[in-house]
């Protein structure tokens, strides 16, 4: 049990849930360039434009909700309710 | 007017083909049911286990957040890949666009002069009555058949090309290319 709890500790120190976080954003970033390039230079007519737009909106909408959600996260009181949570079992 | 990026000065497009609207839908159907399976999941979970705490609960729609965005990225490379597989037909010739994933492109191009056969092939319910088929084209070229693939309208496009045929062997006798000499 000390050991499960040093590691929660360990991961409350490093902030694993925000590199965590990060990690998905940079990959989800990077594919979204690779849509939005894709889409530009290579579609043909109107519609993959209008696409990138409508892309463009919701992932930008998408990402600030995500953000703002994490951000009210208190991440230390959570993985303490995850400790005490798996104590009792 | 239609035109594309290497669209040579002279040819005029006839045509710009992608697979049929109903292949569109049905990426959206499955799309839309994934969208509303992570609310629909959450919503249970809430209920069944009487989330209260608000710490949880936010954190739950961190998760579904997470959820969607990743869902929705996944939908628009669906897309992307069906906007970028398209067929032109120009009065000169017949390109053959195929995106593979995102990293590979393949562009065959025949000149109408090559056109030797075009076959329609409508097979199936849906088919049928949304009126969508392949057209495949056997040619004299390095490629031996061009397929395009669930297009609306098949016979009016083979029909189509037919005629662009006839009226390009009509105008370019022994198959010189006037318009670059």
């Amino acid at each position: 049990m000390n050991d499960f709890e040093n590691y929660l500790n360990l991961i409350t120190k490093i902030n694993l849930p925000l590199l965590v976080f990060l990690f998905v954003i940079i990959f989800y970033i990077i594919g979204a360039i690779f849509i939005i390039y894709h889409l530009a230079r290579f579609g043909i007519g109107k519609a993959p434009k209008n696409l990138i737009i409508f892309f463009l909106i919701g992932a930008v909408i998408l990402l600030i909700i995500n953000f703002a959600f994490f951000s009210s996260i208190d991440w230390t009181d959570l993985i303490k309710k995850v400790s005490d949570f798996s104590t009792e079992f | 007017m239609l035109t594309f990026p290497w669209q040579k000065s002279y040819e005029k497009v006839e045509l710009i083909l992608r697979r049929h609207w109903l292949v569109l839908f049905f990426i959206y159907l499955g799309f839309g049911t994934l969208f509303l399976i992570g609310p629909l999941f959450f919503y249970i979970i809430k209920i069944s286990m009487n989330l209260t705490d608000p710490l949880i609960l936010n954190f739950s729609l961190f998760l579904l957040f997470l959820y969607l965005l990743i869902i929705w990225q996944l939908l628009f490379l669906t897309l992307t890949d069906y906007y970028l597989d398209t067929w032109i037909i120009t009065d000169h010739r017949i390109l053959d666009i195929q995106q593979i994933g995102l990293f590979k492109r393949d562009v065959s191009e025949l000149r109408l002069s090559k056109v030797q056969d075009v076959n329609v092939k409508v097979k199936g319910l849906f088919p049928t009555f949304f009126n969508y088929g392949d057209v495949i084209i056997q040619t004299a070229g390095t490629v031996p058949e061009f397929k395009f693939k669930q297009i609306p309208n098949p016979y009016k496009v083979k029909d189509k090309i037919l005629h662009l045929f006839d009226e390009f062997t009509k105008k370019h006798i022994n198959d010189v290319e006037v318009h670059e000499m």
